[in-house]
């Protein structure tokens, strides 16, 4: 084997990726422009947005709002918290809300509404749209301004009998968050940490993937560089490192895209985001922090499964007549990944064992999420990165093994 | 200090010598049958036929890309399944793919290919510039590949195939989509590549190529061989007015 001859098929496979402007530029900005913008930009959008609604006034339908008490009333135009609604008299109410003429409905019984505890109880219905996230928030100031009301109701009735408004708890419950902060830094939305990754590392690694085989192939070059002197093994290892180099590139970028953002989100939400937009940024991974252990583990992960896609990149892209039947045959790969860690979010239920973490693809995303969470150990991290590397053997041998074969290199 | 592998080509009369070569790709599928023919040093020997006939395929084997089904070939006294490496340093391929790596140079596509041929920095400047007076290919060596008309990629091809000075030039439809310029370009450089140590293996299914180059040649149609012979015998011995004629006769004659 010699090696200047595999560096030189490597460097050339480099260069040529790096002169395609579009396709280099492609793989060092969306990490830096994709991350951010979930880690920062949704935050700051959602608070925004949801600051908002709670500040606006909602028109809210009323049937029957001649019943209505004027302390309800007052509750209910004055808003607790946040800015109250307006109310307008309707006569349907379901109606009124499918048509959009109103954001939400009450309906008060046409017997009225009491005014003082003890009595039998009174229903109010209230009308939204339960998958408008938007009618959450009006839905949630009717629910508290009512409930207030009727807690005043209680509170009074208390009161004449002579009875302390603690005689309603006689015992408070309050639950404490248990989560170490590693544990709650990559929010809700951790599942899609480790899709960042593995596209990063796809991103970047299927454009040398499969410029270098099927490319080469359709230009008729590959020919060419077969009738020279160079080994085939040669050859595919100079594309195997090639690849791989640029996945590495990929995780690197994306790497360094988490801890810049994770570092100027509270910088960025401080200034500029709503009063919660804090808890937002924790909810979309902003207080992402998991110190140089937690990066180096997700790094040495990011690489493994780097060296892991590359070998599959180039033994499928290789099967390929050109560049476009290449694009085709890779994009299920792009699929499985991002449906293994949409499917992480359900992680939790997850019985971890070795030898789930064996598991190509699936163990790396769940690795990767334990690092965020904080609780991957170093014995995980070496599960992952050996049967990683054992994978990487493998698929390389497959690479090569269709690099041999004359029906793949020369199917026409 | 890398032992360097010096590898002088044989003093040789016959440069392509080929035996009952057979590739069959399935038991249906027969690409080449038993076929035979040899290639001397100084003449430019024709590979005829029609598309499909075999041709790629035989030369696909000489080039040592395919592996025979049966038979044998050797290529400037090296065999093609026993001495792979030594055939495909004394071989240069054109064919008509042109393909090139549109975001290299022409400098650096050359240098690429010479890399391989273990050739060093001063060598290979001196063979760039050889090739670049011959060939008239100067201002095109720094642009890049992708900015080249067709006429300019095919220098550039012919020029990476004989980088290293093969001593058997292998033209696989070297001229298919180019223009009446390029393709003159590409007779002249056939005509003028041969001599007393070096062969020229053209193959073609345009006739009037293989009249205007070829001293000899093998027709072939179906994988299997026609005729073989000097282009006048050919025409002599079917009584035609010019090649085409002959091929026509001869094709028509098997089938």
């Amino acid at each position: 084997m010699r090696f200047h001859f595999i560096w030189r098929v490597a460097y050339k496979e480099l260069l040529s990726t790096v002169r395609d402007v579009k396709a280099f530029r492609a793989s060092i900005i969306l990490p830096f422009v994709m991350t951010p913008i979930f880690i920062i930009g949704f935050p700051l959008l959602f608070g925004n947005l949801f600051g908002g609604e709670v500040q606006k006034k909602q028109v809210v339908g009323v049937e029957n709002i001649a019943q209505m008490p004027p302390a309800l009333r007052s509750l209910l135009e004055s808003g607790t918290g946040g800015a109250g609604v307006e109310l307008r008299e309707i006569e349907k109410p379901l109606e009124a809300v499918q048509n959009g003429d109103v954001e939400a409905a009450l309906s008060i019984p046409k017997g009225g509404v009491p005014a003082f505890a003890g009595g039998q109880p009174v229903g109010i219905q209230i009308y939204v749209k339960f998958s408008s996230q938007k009618a959450s928030v009006v839905r949630e100031k009717l629910s508290d301004a009512i409930e207030n009301y009727s807690k005043s109701l209680v509170l009074k009735k208390l009161a004449d009998l002579g009875l302390s408004a603690d005689t309603l708890e006689p015992v408070k419950v309050e639950a404490i968050n248990a989560e170490t902060k590693e544990e709650s830094s990559g929010g809700i939305f951790a599942f899609l940490i480790p899709m960042f990754i593995f596209l990063a590392i796809l991103g970047g690694a299927s454009t040398v993937a499969v410029d270098s085989t099927a490319g080469e192939k359709e230009r008729g070059s590959l020919e060419i560089l077969l009738v020279s002197p160079i080994r085939r093994l040669e050859v595919v290892l100079g594309k195997l490192l090639a690849v791989t180099l640029f996945a590495l590139f990929g995780v690197v970028m994306q790497v360094s895209a988490f801890v810049v953002s994770g570092l100027l989100s509270p910088i960025v939400l401080k200034q500029f985001g709503p009063s919660g937009g804090s808890d937002m940024s924790a909810l979309f991974g902003g207080n992402l922090n998991l110190g140089f252990s937690g990066y180096f583990s997700m790094f040495l992960i990011g690489i493994t499964v780097a060296l892991m896609l590359s070998g599959l990149l180039v033994a499928i892209s290789i099967y390929a007549r050109s560049f476009k039947e290449a694009q085709t045959y890779l994009v299920p790969l792009q699929i499985i990944a991002q449906f293994v860690s949409i499917g992480m979010q359900f992680g939790d239920f997850i019985t971890r064992s070795t030898l789930l973490y064996a598991t190509p693809v699936i163990g790396s995303t769940l690795g990767i999420l334990d690092i965020v969470k904080g609780k991957a150990t170093s014995e995980i991290v070496a599960v992952i990165v050996i049967a990683n590397l054992v994978f990487a053997v493998g698929t390389a041998y497959l690479a090569l093994r269709n690099f041999s074969k004359e029906q793949v290199l020369f199917r026409n | 200090m890398r032992k360097l592998l010096i590898l002088e080509p044989r003093k040789v009369v016959v440069m392509i010598d080929v035996k009952n070569l057979s590739k069959r790709y399935s038991p249906k599928v027969i690409a080449v049958d038993d076929l035979s023919f040899s290639a001397k040093a100084g003449e430019i020997y024709g590979l005829l036929g029609p598309n499909g006939a075999g041709k790629t395929t035989t030369l696909r084997m000489l080039a040592t890309l395919l592996e025979p089904t049966g038979g044998s070939a050797s290529v400037a006294g090296f065999d093609t399944k026993r001495q792979p490496e030594e055939v495909r340093r004394t071989i240069g391929v054109v064919n008509g793919g042109m393909g090139l790596y549109d975001r290299l140079t022409g400098q650096e596509i050359l240098e690429y290919f010479a890399s391989f041929y273990n050739m060093g920095k001063s060598d290979t400047s001196k063979r760039i510039k050889e090739l670049s007076d011959a060939l008239e290919m100067n201002e095109l060596l720094n642009r890049r590949a992708g900015e080249y008309s067709t006429g300019m990629k095919q220098k550039i091809v012919i020029a990476r195939a004989v980088i290293h000075n093969p001593s058997v030039l292998i033209l696989d439809e070297a001229t298919n989509g180019l223009d009446v310029v390029a393709r003159r370009a590409v007779l002249e450089f056939a005509r003028n590549y041969k001599n007393s140590s070096r062969v020229v293996l053209y193959s073609t299914h345009i006739m009037a190529e293989a009249e205007e180059l070829c001293e000899r040649a093998a027709i072939i149609d179906h994988g299997k061989l026609i005729a073989e012979d000097t282009l006048e015998n050919l025409k002599t011995k079917t009584g035609a007015n010019n090649l085409e004629e002959a091929f026509f006769r001869l094709t028509r004659s098997v089938a």
